[in-house]
């Protein structure tokens, strides 16, 4: 009796939000230094037409705003997965050192060089990192229980770190080591339809496979045991959510860089408004994500236009504190 | 129908927790499982349904329901006939009752998980029988023990499976509510389940099992009736006591009175 008063608030706050990351779209797609009005949307995707203004929004505007929406979901959903899957409200798409691997896999095509002969070498060493991270991932979770796994993926993180700073160490050149951090931010400039074409479809599967796994998220809430017992294949649900995070994230981190706080905070700001059902806050944080990475997007171009702050650093500066205050708020306040 | 073991058996390394262990349970009966804290009672409910796979557990012997074998059933299949009640009350987030009773439906459900007319109506009535209605919309973590207790029975009861394993399913609950849920899962087992429950509670075990089986040491070294099973020698053996016996209005009751040795 209780259960259809439940439903009709959650198909409000979808909707809603999906309401939302329309209109921040449409906000997204209008930001920059040049007047591109919906015309020139229309003529640049349905008529293919050449002249400048349809030029920018094809090729600037558009995998712009389709990135940041994507990007944003990636996190939001895969961040919300982990946090259902280790049943644990601190853990992010990073712990499994996905991200890290493609970030290391891009900082050494920059410092080889690689990147600059080839635009595209980046992004696909990216790829290529998360893709062995992936499979190192995947051997382990046949084998090792959730907390050894966990164990190796932060391990993984680390040892992606070291590398990384490494290269830096190793760099001769003081612009490479500049190109590198700046990399590592996180950002959305300068990125074309091509980026779309190589990190979307990965991104969209990854998010499939985690939508198929959500509903044993929620069987997971009673224990591993329990979940066992109605019937959740818990080694074939595991996989799937590091797959499924491993994909989407890699793809995300390879286009854009490392962007953080999006899948720690988005799901836990959610999670109250679904009755704290983790299968529930799969498809909310989603949204939720694109949300919010499209509204730092353009506030970055709002703010400081030109010389661009990254992405990756606004949406840390203000996740973190905003992130802490939530906690805080939480400890004095309602139920933990 | 009937859920037949035999010849169960689960080691870790150097050593056997369950030993060559076999039983069967009846549709419509209610067994007690009783021994010592380490006997083997949970693992022995866990190996039943092979959920209990550590690393190095090694699990030998047969589960077979109507003489099918369990290991070759889906694992929803067999979530759909045999219900387990961990011994645990534990719920990560913040989940309301409702939805933990819900979860009970979840091998009955459809991939979106939206629960059907006749589902609702089964989690209403388990949430009625246990009492548990008024805590619908109430979060799981701030029950008191014996509320979370019920809570999770009426879970466990939602599946509807001709079968219900349920560990320890009075041990945090008040005297009223003990009676309650044994009055409980004694209906269950009218209505034709088959109930395997572990139970420390004496008393409870001589008045409303069918049968016990009284465990040490990962073997099974009595079964039968309760009156013939917990006698003086069996829990001296069992458990080292001398329990104090007796009838009142043709039951029998059974306390632990002091150990064997004073």
């Amino acid at each position: 009796m209780n259960e259809p008063n439940k439903t009709r608030p959650y198909g409000l706050l979808l909707g809603a939000l999906a309401l939302a990351v329309f209109l921040a779209a449409l906000l997204s797609l209008s930001m920059g230094p040049a007047a591109i009005g919906f015309g020139d949307f229309w003529r640049a995707v349905f008529e293919g037409a050449l002249d400048m203004p349809a030029l920018i929004a094809r090729e600037i505007r558009i995998p712009r705003m389709i990135l940041a929406a994507a990007i944003g979901a990636s996190l939001g959903l895969s961040g919300a997965a982990m946090q259902g899957l280790l049943r644990n409200p601190l853990a992010e798409p990073g712990v499994i050192g996905v991200s890290g691997a493609a970030a290391l896999g891009a900082v050494i095509a920059l410092y080889t060089g690689l990147s600059a002969a080839f635009a595209l070498a980046l992004p696909f060493m990216a790829m290529l990192g998360a893709v062995l991270a992936m499979g190192f991932l995947y051997i382990l979770a046949r084998r090792q229980p959730l907390s050894g796994l966990i164990l190796a993926g932060v391990a993984l993180a680390s040892l992606s770190g070291a590398l990384t700073a490494l290269v830096l160490n190793l760099s001769p050149n003081p612009f490479a080591v500049y190109e590198i951090m700046f990399w590592m931010m996180g950002s959305l400039s300068d990125r074309s339809m091509v980026h779309v074409f190589l990190g979307l479809p990965f991104m969209v599967i990854g998010w499939v496979i985690l939508l198929i796994s959500a509903r044993n998220l929620d069987a997971l809430s009673l224990g591993e045991e329990t979940a066992l017992s109605l019937g959740v294949n818990l080694k074939r649900s595991r996989a799937l959510v590091i797959f499924g995070t491993a994909l989407s994230v890699g793809a995300a981190v390879a286009v854009s860089g490392v962007i953080g706080f999006i899948g720690l905070v988005v799901p836990h700001i959610l999670r109250p408004f679904v009755g704290h059902r983790p299968a529930r806050l799969l498809p909310v944080s989603a949204l939720g994500g694109a949300l919010l990475l499209l509204l730092a997007d353009i506030f970055v171009r709002l703010l400081t236009p030109g010389t661009e702050l990254k992405l990756g650093v606004v949406t840390a500066l203000i996740g973190a504190p905003f992130f802490l205050w939530l906690v805080l708020r939480q400890r004095n306040g309602g139920p933990s | 129908m009937s859920l037949t073991i035999s010849n169960l058996t689960v080691a870790i390394p150097q050593c056997a927790i369950i030993r060559n262990v076999s039983l069967s349970l009846q549709k419509g009966e209610l067994v007690g499982l009783i021994g010592a804290n380490g006997a083997g009672k949970s693992t022995l409910l866990k190996a039943i349904l092979g959920i209990g796979g550590g690393q190095d557990k090694n699990q030998s012997g047969l589960v077979r329901l109507d003489g099918q074998d369990i290991a070759k059933l889906s694992p929803r299949a067999r979530a759909r006939r045999i219900a387990y009640l961990p011994q645990e009350h534990r719920v990560e987030w913040n989940l309301s009752v409702r939805d933990v009773v819900a979860l009970g439906r979840f091998a009955h459900q459809s991939w979106l998980g939206n629960p059907s007319a006749s589902c609702v109506k089964i989690i209403d009535d388990c949430m009625a029988r246990t009492e548990t209605t008024s805590l619908a919309t109430r979060s799981f973590s701030v029950l008191s023990g014996g509320e979370k207790a019920r809570v999770l029975l009426a879970r466990a009861m939602a599946g509807q499976t001709p079968f219900l394993l349920a560990d320890e399913p009075v041990a945090a609950l008040d005297p009223l509510h003990q009676l309650q849920v044994m009055t409980l899962l004694r209906q269950s087992a009218q209505n034709g389940q088959g109930v395997l429950a572990v139970i420390h509670d004496l008393t409870l075990a001589m008045r409303y099992m069918d049968r016990v089986l009284l465990m040490n040491r990962g073997e099974i070294i009595a079964q039968g009736p309760p009156q013939q099973v917990l006698t003086k020698e069996n829990l001296a053996s069992a458990f080292g006591i001398t329990p104090l016996a007796g009838q009142h209005q043709g039951e029998d009751w059974l306390i632990p009175w002091k150990k064997s040795d004073e």
